[in-house]
């Protein structure tokens, strides 16, 4: 690129301001020259109108005496001498038509032309002689003129190059240059940018010129810009971290069609999905078919709304089903709008809200059992009392009569209060241990804990004549020895305190599986219990039959300790034909190592 | 069937639905002291109440069950509670006019209202204090006796 190319193409603003110049420069210079060159005209002209002025004021009056002297040749002398005089061209002097004399010659076209009468005054009065012509060329003036024309013309052409060479050096330095470096500091602006903007100039004073000013501006903005250009892209960082790194599943949803846009990693994690797969599948997709309408509810208040928390199910990959809450909302992403969806797994949660739920309700039941218990405890433990205070008052007034027949009676009710009192409360510290954990579970071997129960049972088995039958092998249990013992004496007993009348008491006791489940059962062959209170005698305190001993706790306490060991006692029966007492056994108490072969022989039991 | 001459002079007679024996021996000897000479009949449990009020099972037999003019149940009994026996008779187009009081250790609120949103006649707490009882007894008989027609039953009674 040559010099000029280069000052053309890269420098439009200096050259159209050179040519600005110049021509402003030549107009005032040829109007300042015209006008100097018409003063210099002017002066001429008057140098030459003096000079004809002292012709006629100096020759004139020699002349007219040579005149009158009619001395031609003198005359000629003075005629020349006049034509010595600067710009002189042609003089004749003539009487009429006869021409005296004439030095120079007439030639030029530009000319000042004066005839000046010659007179003489002779004796007191004057006399025209003739006619002197002078003529003054202007040659000289014209001559003159030019070289002026043409020095001034050269000296400013030459100024004023010299001074626009010297404007376009001061131009460049001061803004051309710096509009460059400003011009080429902006098109870095693409990308990180480039570092602040430096002007390689001094600054003259405080807070600079227009440049520094400007440049003072571009580097404002050019901060500004980094600076939206850094929260931008910390912005666009920060998302992108939350989005990966979130503890929630995310998910950006495209709305109406449902269709996974994009998911972090936590939801892969969580579903079991991998990153393709959740691109290709919708939302609806990630729950069970039968928690779609709730997803459309969702979708429908999102619509509305623009937002949306909710409560769904989702299922993982592997089937497992998570309790979901959903947080959606409709944001616009580069114009486009999407659900941007935070799913969060609460299943623990809802777990121990269920949980939690169903402890109260547990709770709830205990209180209403224990203030029926409290109930019953009241009015049982009144009882003996209603009746020791009563016949002691009765006895009092035997005693006043002296009836020592009464008097016994009375004593003996009192006694049998007392007595029934204190088997009450002796049952009652019974029932209340059996809500404590006593011993520690140990290996129980069924048929030794049942001999250990006959035998103290003993007094009780020979008085009724029953007799007590194991009809099959007895799984070993890892249970509380004295509590479940405590199970088999209780029912031991009613089965031989319930018998019918005029028949041994026969009890068998035997094990078997039934649906899957381990049961034992004491069966006898007693008076048996109506249907309507099959579950009521299991009640505290309750009793069909007052005539009997008892207290009514024994099959509360039987059934409380089996329910402890995670089983269920029951029983079935019908009146006159005798009562079957089930016991449910879980697996998980029952011992099933190479001892326990009992074990394994109740399970193969169908 | 003769026609008693005069009513209220007649003791009335009680079905005594009683679990505890004890209880129910004291209220004879109670009413034995007082010179009572009410024909009592007595009952254990909430079951053999109704059998004997329908006369079923057991009690069949109308001679073995004749009308009562007044029952004193007991709250707390087996097989059948007594707040159910008590809504049995009041249910009961026959039965309803015999008056039933309620005699029971218990002093809860709640038996007392249940007691008598199911048109217990009189509620009665069994009292611990001997004389108290004693007094109760007597004066449900003067009450009935002295204040209140029996009703005819007549045909029930034993000879």
């Amino acid at each position: 690129m040559s010099w000029r190319e280069a000052f053309r193409s890269r420098s439009p603003l200096s050259r159209r301001l050179i040519v600005w110049t110049v021509l402003f420069s030549s107009a005032i210079t040829l109007v300042l020259t015209l006008f100097q060159l018409y003063r210099d005209y002017r002066l001429d002209v008057s140098v030459i109108e003096s000079h004809l002025a002292q012709i006629e004021k100096v020759h004139l009056p020699t002349i007219a005496e040579s005149l009158w002297a009619t001395d031609q040749s003198r005359l000629q002398l003075q005629l020349e001498g006049i034509l010595q005089l600067g710009d002189m061209h042609f003089i004749e002097l003539r009487e009429g038509d006869y021409v005296w004399a004439r030095a120079g010659w007439l030639e030029s076209t530009s000319v000042i032309r004066r005839q000046i009468p010659v007179s003489y005054v002779h004796e007191g009065r004057r006399q025209i002689l003739g006619t002197l012509t002078v003529v003054a060329t202007l040659d000289g003036v014209y001559r003159h003129l030019l070289n002026r024309a043409v020095t001034i013309l050269v000296s400013n052409a030459i100024k004023t190059f010299l001074v626009a060479l010297f404007m376009l050096l001061i131009f460049h330095r001061l803004v051309t240059r710096h509009l460059r470096r400003i011009g080429d500091w902006l098109a870095r602006q693409e990308g990180d940018g480039p570092p602040p903007l430096t002007l390689d100039k001094t600054t003259s004073k405080p807070g600079g010129d227009e440049i520094d000013a400007l440049a003072d501006t571009l580097n404002k903005f050019r901060d500004g810009q980094a600076q939206a250009l850094v929260t931008a892209a910390t912005k666009q960082q920060r998302y992108a971290s939350l989005f990966d790194n979130a503890n929630d599943m995310i998910y950006i949803v495209e709305p109406g069609s449902g269709r996974i846009l994009d998911a972090n990693r936590r939801a892969s994690e969580e579903t079991g999905y991998t990153h393709n797969e959740l691109l290709g599948m919708t939302v609806k997709q990630l729950g069970p078919p039968e928690a779609e309408p709730e997803a459309e509810a969702a979708m429908r208040q999102l619509g509305e709304a623009g937002s949306a928390v909710f409560e769904r199910t989702h299922r993982r990959k592997d089937g497992a089903l998570i309790h979901a809450e959903v947080s959606s909302r409709v944001i616009d992403v580069e114009g486009r709008k999407v659900i941007e969806s935070f799913v969060r797994d609460i299943t623990e949660r809802k777990q121990s809200e269920e949980e939690r739920a169903r402890l109260f309700q547990a709770l709830e039941l205990r209180n209403r059992e224990m203030e029926s218990f409290v109930y019953t405890i009241s009015h049982d433990l009144k009882s003996p009392l209603i009746t020791i205070n009563g016949f002691a008052q009765l006895l009092a007034k035997d005693l006043e009569r002296n009836d020592k027949e009464r008097g016994r009676e009375s004593i003996e009710e009192i006694r049998k209060a007392a007595e029934g009192m204190q088997q009450l409360i002796e049952d009652l510290l019974l029932l209340s241990r059996t809500g404590q954990v006593q011993g520690e579970p140990e290996d129980v071997d069924l048929h030794a804990l049942l001999g250990d129960v006959q035998a103290r049972c003993a007094s009780h088995i020979e008085r009724e004549r029953a007799t007590i039958r194991v009809v099959s092998q007895l799984p070993r249990l890892h249970v509380d020895r004295l509590r479940f013992s405590q199970v088999l004496q209780n029912l031991l007993d009613n089965g031989v305190k319930f018998h019918r009348e005029g028949l041994d008491p026969v009890l068998e006791i035997g094990a078997e599986r039934t649906n899957g489940e381990a049961r034992l059962y004491v069966r006898d062959n007693g008076i048996g219990i109506e249907k309507r209170y099959q579950e009521k005698i299991f009640g505290l305190f309750e009793r069909l039959d007052t005539g009997r001993e008892g207290t009514g706790v024994g099959l509360t306490i039987a059934r409380r300790i089996v329910e402890q060991h995670g089983g269920r006692l029951w029983v079935e029966s019908e009146p006159g034909r005798g009562s079957t007492f089930w016991l449910s056994i879980p697996d998980s108490v029952i011992v099933d190592d190479s001892a326990g072969k009992a074990a394994r022989d109740i399970r193969t039991l169908r | 069937m003769d026609k008693p001459t005069n009513k209220s002079t007649l003791p009335i007679r009680i079905l005594l639905v009683e679990d505890n024996d004890a209880h129910t021996k004291l209220i004879l000897r109670a009413m034995q002291e007082d010179r009572l000479a009410n024909p009592v009949d007595c009952v254990r449990d909430g079951e053999e109440a109704l059998d004997y009020l329908f006369r079923r099972g057991a009690f069949e037999d109308p001679s073995a069950s004749p009308r009562p003019d007044m029952i004193l149940l007991d709250l707390k009994l087996p097989k059948i509670d007594g707040l159910e026996v008590l809504k049995t008779i009041k249910e009961d187009e026959k039965l309803r006019d015999i008056p039933v009081v309620v005699l029971t250790s218990s002093t809860d609120a709640r038996d007392v209202s249940m007691a008598y949103r199911h048109y217990v006649n009189s509620y009665i707490s069994k009292p611990v204090d001997f004389d108290k009882f004693r007094q109760v007894v007597q004066e449900l008989d003067y009450y009935w006796t002295i204040f209140n027609t029996k009703p005819d039953h007549k045909t029930h009674r034993v000879k």
